[in-house]
């Protein structure tokens, strides 16, 4: 028996870690098997596929990618349609359509991470079920599945699959799902932050046959809607994937009416290979080197706490290989712990709208990229650590990402993609409770969809833009809103002042909701996000980065009473609500993550939703942009004189050229004065240290140790059956 | 069909009637039954120039005099794009807008992505680049006032009347010229809004602030969602000077003509109306929606069920849908330039593509045609204007589709080497292929692509595209139509003579028409049983009613003439979407009556998302209510009776059974000889070059028939039959494309 070694990973080669640690780190369980999770992005072609191959010129391929994004893009639309979750109806979701052995052609906009993981659950059933007498695979079959860890995301994100058959013959799968939002688990609407194991997060299903001739096994329905708190909108909602997996099929079978069965499934295959060689060529055309970039998180579970997470993105040739050595250890509370597949999901998330701008996304793009993450919370090894809410770590997995590939970017021909990360302070929020017109909710609103865009290399951000993760989702008003939810906005859409970041191009503004409960008599909540004390909206080459934002609830407040008198004392911004206090009651001000917390009628809840940051020296802002951003309330004129340098003459409508020009040369010359050498600095910085507190679930300072035993992560992992429960 | 010839007499009115399109003015004019068509350039500085030329060249061919023709008419119709200017180019008004307190970037956040609306997809996908377009009313001239009311439509906050008087003040001051007010659930109750209105009135009355319009957003829009609401309001005061104006320049210049009978528009919401009772934005897009209602009225003249309108022109490709001889299929989400409005727009889908589409090499070496086009200046390389990038119209000149030497009937010579030298430069060279197979691979995206279209607007909505005939209209649409049918699954394609004046003899068959909306959510099935809110829907109904009778009497016609249509937009309770019933019952007697209404939402659900989608144990709302009355006269209503046809014409039907080939053999031998053709060489997609006759239609005989590939040389456009299609000329002069099976 060979002697334990204990390795550091610090000292590895980087191959040598691509080898132990560029695939999922835990264990295989029932329904879950790590190597599904890893495989090659395309397999070995089926006969059916190769019957086509070079049938296709690029003329034919182009026309039948038209095709099938306009046939997904029409799934994503009907699922908007018929769901009854606001977070699907406003478009947090995936469509994909897969080649036999499961790999995704093609994908909706929506949620970049959906369909990106799909290809998990379709693998498991073709490698474990298919040839299972007790499970077997039809036409019509009907698959639910939520486990993060089988190739979900959240575990209150449901999802449908189907496999399409022709003539007999396996030819494509379709899925379709996204954020459901109440899941069963031990507190309304899905996030638990507070949980200490993943048996306390509600329904894990990994793929469940669900259904048969392409209806639902009632038994098998009730089972998951009795398992959660709104088995209404549940249920509808699984009609509406239902509706979309059928829809799917239908369209690619009358495809194959028309051009035959192997000219799609080799049009599959075919769309995989095109967006994989593009990828490649695109990559090529960068400068070799290692870009990295340092993130934090800030709270864990539902403490304070920084976790760190180092980016090095190593560009060789045609290959990107992304490297998450250096991690904080996995801390084994809460549900934020990242998985290897999702990790690399989340990558794109940061790469397909920037590096690969322009190309069709599909699971070719990840064809030339490698991603290794030793063990540690984005590549969590322990199975009953939390899951459900791992993407809150991928979050910081693509900010770190995209600020390394920006400065791979700049220097190319596509600098066109350069931008400051979107806003990802996001404060999201879950309700449970009675409606105000008596119904049962639980679910939150989807206003993480109006984040502030970060800045451009040659444009300002835009306010409330959108939502880092997804392409094209929508927020609902207030009104639609009031109607979902028993509460109304005492301010919504009314931009706050100095909070978005500041340069040369500045940030986008998100949007800060401020509501009083209203029609119900209580509300029990969940909220998860990251930056209440520490920002994650970075600037980008010398901007500011967006401004952290507190959670703030105003407890047994008379906010309805000033209502009522139309008083004046109501505020209109967090700054004003905050600092003059008018509205008298308990305040409470926290960081993002809370659970099981009661609000009760006209109490006042206040979420800030986070900022772009900013791109350039602010010294260079053309100062006829600062005066209109004071115009339109986004930058006070303080801020612009101490900051942008920027002094306005005749009360605010004009800049005084000559003032502002001698104020910028004041702040340059006081920069010089406040410049050291860089040795200097270093060794000064290097004696400062967050407080003990902050470091609880960090590991080593500065930068986290990682020893692992050799044995454990070997670079040839051993097959695994996945029949070890059988 | 819109004959420019002079048709047969037949009693009914006299109507003049114009569509104002952006190149050319086109009339379609009724005297005494007889019919004919008129052709002027759109004269931008008065459009009302055009209009009169067109109207009178139309007059002069039916041997009258256009001063008896203005005498003469029973009505003046006309659809136009005026006031899209003033959008693009920001000429209108400053406009100042008062909503809630708190919510004041509403219009600016505009539900997160308004940076991609009304953009082409690769626009919408590229978030990197995200642009919103510049605020309508900026910053500066949005003003909250205090005040709240809830979901129920219970005010929890009063409207502050100082907020009022100093908002008003702020925006005077500002100079605004119209004032729109959007506040919270005002559509759920309008007191707010309308005590706003009134303390304008108040204290600024027209003699203290000229004319400043103050459009409330729960009169212009009673709908939810504020940003929709906001917009429409607003872009209501924004496009209402210069549509007025127009419209009050046009009325004078024809009373001066000596007309003395109504000046009704056309609206994109459908039928027309008098000026009065329209506003400047029901304007945008009527040409387009007018010649739907014309396709509407061809399809019920051949019994076609499922029609879709194709309009390829040379930068855009317009799609619309006419079901059961139906054009009101309304679009989904309205986009006007670059915002979302509450208006019930017919749909009428366009993308950019066209003969003038530009096709480029991405940077990664693949071929894309358009969006971008060339427009007519510099126009397709084969122009010789200065164009050096390869458009379609280039292709196909290329592979022998358009006779370099017949364009326009010969108007416009082209230039078949121009045409290669750019496709070899920009296409054939960097992918190493020859310039026939570059301009092959051209054609057959620009195909592809709008065949998708198609295909996306039929059988993504739930149809099966084979029960479909395409209407194919525009200089570039014959050209390519049958090969766009192919890629959409359709089947049989129509071409018409002179296609171009279509949406001008779609005005004339438009009627009077007013709708009317109300937002109220009633519950018709609670999961279980059928609620009695029967009441509350029938109280809303009449409340529609009264407005309509109201409206009706003021156009001049009695309730005894008015039909009503009570559409509901209606969904599953908790879904947000909504799905349009056309109601069954106008007004509901007892369950029974909701059970109907339920029940044929259960089957317009089931048809449009499958039988697995609908869900009554959520329980059945509906959540919007809109009445569509609609008055005959002043239009026509077909075919002009004892015209061509004194029997109802027969299309020829596709298939492969003998009798309809009998059908067809029988028509030409009962027509004589096979006129004379020439030949030429057409690169064909799919089969290669081929000595190909070429017909003149102009003298082709009723009933001609022929098997691809041929091409049919007209005027304004060839008709191009490929390989495994077949054209029949019918009496009514209307060129069919049918074929067994698309490929």
């Amino acid at each position: 028996m060979t002697a334990a070694r204990t390795l550091d990973v610090a000292g590895m080669a980087l191959d040598e870690r691509v080898a132990r640690f560029g695939r999922p780190l835990m264990k295989p369980g029932p329904g879950l098997d790590p190597e599904v999770l890893h495989r090659e992005v395309l397999e070995e072609p089926t006969e059916l596929e190769l019957a086509a191959e070079g049938r296709l010129d690029p003329v034919d391929l182009e026309i039948f990618l038209h095709k099938l994004d306009s046939i997904i893009d029409d799934g994503r639309d009907v699922c908007k349609y018929l769901s009854m979750a606001e977070m699907l109806q406003a478009g947090d979701l995936g469509v994909g359509i897969f080649t036999a052995k499961g790999d995704l052609a093609g994908m909706s906009t929506g949620v970049i991470l959906h369909a990106l993981l799909h290809y998990g659950p379709v693998k498991y059933v073709l490698k474990h079920y298919v040839d299972d007498p007790t499970v077997g695979l039809a036409d019509g079959d009907i698959f639910f599945f939520n486990d993060p860890d089988a190739g979900g995301v959240h575990t209150y994100d449901h999802f449908l699959m189907m496999p399409v058959f022709s003539d007999g013959e396996l030819l494509a799968w379709v899925a379709c799902g996204g954020h459901q939002g109440e899941t069963g688990s031990r507190s309304p609407g899905g996030w638990s932050p507070e949980i200490g194991t993943r048996y306390e997060e509600g329904l894990h299903i990994t793929p469940l046959r669900v259904g048969t001739d392409f209806r639902f096994h009632t038994d098998h329905l009730e089972f998951l809607l009795n398992s959660v708190r709104t088995p209404r909108q549940n249920s509808l909602d699984m009609k509406a994937r239902l509706a979309v997996c059928v829809r799917l099929r239908q369209q690619l079978l009358r495809e194959v009416e028309r051009r035959g069965a192997a000219f799609v499934a080799a049009g599959l295959r075919q769309s995989i290979k095109a967006s994989a060689a593009l990828a490649r060529r695109r990559i090529a055309g960068f400068n070799d080197g290692v870009y990295r970039s340092v993130v934090f998180l800030d709270t864990i579970g539902i403490d304070d706490g920084l976790i760190r997470l180092p980016v090095e993105l190593h560009k060789r040739g045609d290959e990107l290989v992304i490297d998450l050595a250096g991690a904080s250890p996995e801390p084994r509370i809460g549900p934020f712990h990242l998985r290897w597949h999702l990790a690399r999901a989340a990558s794109a998330a940061a790469l397909f709208p920037t590096v690969f701008r322009g190309l069709r996304w599909s699971i070719g793009l990840f064809d030339p990229i490698k991603l290794t993450a030793p063990p540690s919370i984005v590549n969590a090894p322990s199975r009953d650590s939390g899951t459900g809410s791992g993407s809150h770590t991928g979050r910081v997995v693509v900010q770190g990402l995209l600020l390394a590939a920006m400065r791979m970017l700049h220097d190319s021909p596509h600098r066109a993609g350069v931008t400051a990360p979107f806003a990802e302070n996001l404060l999201l929020i879950q309700f449970g409770g009675a409606g105000q017109y008596g119904n049962q909710i639980a679910g939150g609103p989807a206003n993480g969809n109006a984040t502030g865009q970060g800045a451009r290399f040659d444009l300002d951000g835009e306010h409330s833009a959108g939502f880092f993760w997804a392409m094209v989702v929508d927020c609902p008003g207030p009104e639609e809103q009031e109607r979902k939810f028993p509460w109304v906005y005492l301010f919504r859409n009314r931009f706050d002042r100095d909070v978005c970041g500041l340069g040369r191009y500045r940030g986008g503004v998100g949007l800060t909701d401020c509501f009083v409960i209203h029609g119900t008599p209580e509300l029990r909540s969940n909220s998860v996000g990251t930056g209440s004390r520490f920002t994650k909206n970075y600037g980008l080459f010398g901007g500011y980065s967006g401004a952290a934002q507190p959670r703030i609830i105003i407890r047994g407040s008379n906010a309805k009473e000033l209502m009522a008198a139309g008083s004046r004392d109501l505020p209109m911004s967090v700054r004003e609500l905050a600092d003059r206090r008018r509205i008298s009651g308990d305040y409470a001000f926290g960081h993002t993550n809370s659970e099981g917390e009661t609000v009760r009628d006209g109490d006042v809840v206040v979420l800030a939703r986070g900022c772009g940051g900013g791109y350039g020296d602010v010294l260079e802002r053309d100062p006829d942009a600062v005066l209109a951003d004071v115009a339109d309330g986004i930058t006070s004129p303080e801020v612009a004189v101490r900051l942008y340098g920027v002094v306005l003459a005749a009360g605010g409508s004009r800049v005084d050229a000559e003032a502002t020009e001698a104020r910028r040369t004041e702040i340059r010359a006081e920069r010089k004065r406040q410049g050291r050498p860089y040795s200097e600095f270093v060794a000064e910085w290097s004696q400062r240290r967050p407080p003990p507190e902050a470091l609880r679930h960090y590991g080593e300072f500065p930068a986290p140790v990682q020893k692992i035993d050799d044995r454990q992560y070997p670079t040839e992992p051993a097959a695994d059956s996945g029949a070890w429960h059988r | 069909m819109p004959s420019a010839e002079a048709a047969g007499a037949s009693a009914g009115p006299s109507l003049l009637d114009v569509d104002i399109g952006g190149t050319f003015t086109d009339a379609f004019v009724v005297l005494d039954g007889r019919r004919a068509t008129g052709k002027s350039l759109t004269t931008h500085a008065d459009l009302s120039d055009g209009m009169i030329a067109a109207i009178g060249e139309a007059a002069r061919r039916l041997g009258c005099d256009p001063a008896d023709a203005f005498a003469a008419a029973d009505a003046v119709k006309y659809s136009t794009t005026v006031g899209t200017n003033a959008l693009i180019e920001r000429t209108g008004p400053k406009v100042g807008l008062i909503t809630t307190a708190g919510q004041e970037d509403t219009v600016h956040v505009a539900r997160s992505r308004s940076w991609a609306d009304g953009m082409p997809l690769e626009v919408q996908i590229d978030r990197t680049r995200a642009q919103r377009p510049d605020d309508l009313v900026p910053r500066s001239l949005r003003v909250g006032v205090r005040e709240r009311i809830d979901c129920f439509g219970e005010v929890l906050m009063p409207l502050s009347t100082d907020d009022v008087l100093a908002a008003v003040d702020h925006l005077v001051r500002q100079g605004v010229r119209a004032i729109a007010v959007c506040l919270a659930w005002s559509f759920m109750n309008p007191a707010h809004e309308r005590q706003v209105a009134e303390i304008v009135r108040r204290e600024y009355p027209d003699s203290v602030l000229g004319r400043c319009p103050v459009l409330l957003s729960s009169e212009v829009a009673p709908r939810l969602d504020e940003y929709r609401r906001s917009i429409t309001t607003i872009l209501s005061a924004f496009l209402a000077p210069d549509t007025e104006q127009h419209v009050i320049d046009l009325g004078d210049r024809l009373r001066a003509l000596g007309c003395r009978k109504p000046l009704l528009v056309a609206r994109n919401i459908g039928g027309v109306a008098s000026p009065s009772r329209t506003t400047a934005l029901h304007l945008l897009g009527s040409g387009p929606v007018a010649g739907l209602a014309g396709a509407a009225v061809a399809a019920r003249d051949y019994g076609l069920d499922r029609v879709i309108t194709a309009d390829m022109g040379g930068t855009s490709f317009d799609v619309g849908l006419v079901i059961d001889g139906q054009d009101r299929n309304y679009e989904f989400d309205p986009v006007i330039d670059r915002w979302r409005v509450h208006l019930p727009v017919i749909a009428n889908y366009s993308i950019g593509a066209g003969g003038g589409s530009i096709a480029h090499l991405t940077d990664t070496g693949e071929l894309r045609v358009g969006p971008r086009s060339a427009g007519s200046m510099p126009g397709p390389a084969c122009y010789s204007q200065g164009g050096a990038e390869p458009t379609v119209t280039d292709a196909d000149v290329v592979l022998g589709f358009i006779d370099p030497d017949r364009f326009l009937g010969g108007a416009m010579p082209l230039s078949r080497r121009r045409a290669e030298r750019a496709l070899a430069r920009r296409i054939a060279d960097p992918l190493g292929i020859d310039v026939a197979e570059a301009a092959l691979r051209v054609r057959r995206l620009i195909d592809g692509v709008m065949g998708q279209e198609i295909y996306r607007q039929t059988a993504l909505e739930g149809h099966d595209p084979r029960d479909f005939t395409m209407f194919a209209f525009g200089g570039a649409g014959p050209v390519h139509a049958a090969a766009i049918a192919g890629y959409a699954d359709v089947h049989t394609v129509a071409t018409f003579p002179h296609g171009s004046e279509f949406n001008a003899y779609g005005v004339a068959t438009m009627g009077v028409m007013q709708t009317y909306e109300r937002t109220r959510m009633v519950q018709l099935f609670d999961g279980e049983a059928h609620t009695d809110e029967t009441d509350a829907f029938n109280s809303v109904v009449r409340s529609l009613i009264e407005l309509a009778e109201r409206d009706m009497a003021e156009e001049g016609f009695g309730m005894d003439s008015v039909t009503l249509r009570l559409e509901l937009d209606m969904n599953y309770g908790g879904q947000h979407h909504t799905v349009r019933l056309e109601s069954p019952r106008l007004l509901l007697e007892g369950s029974d009556d909701a059970a109907a209404v339920c029940d044929a939402f259960n089957e317009v659900f089931a048809a449009a998302y499958g039988e697995g989608s609908i869900h009554p144990y959520g329980g059945i709302l509906v959540q919007l209510f809109r009445l569509v009355a609609g008055a005959s006269g002043y239009q026509l209503s077909g075919r002009a009776n004892g015209a061509r046809s004194a029997a109802k014409p027969e299309r020829p039907a596709s298939g492969a059974d003998g009798s309809e080939k009998d059908h067809r053999a029988g028509a030409l031998s009962g027509r004589g000889e096979q006129p004379g053709h020439t030949v030429r060489e057409v690169c064909w997609p799919g089969a290669g070059p081929v000595e190909t006759p070429v017909y003149d239609r102009a003298a082709l005989a009723d009933g001609f028939s022929a098997e691809g590939p041929a091409l049919m040389e007209d005027v304004d456009t060839t008709v191009a039959v490929p390989p495994g299609w077949t054209y029949t000329l019918d009496e009514h002069r209307t060129g069919w494309l049918t074929t067994e099976a698309a490929t």
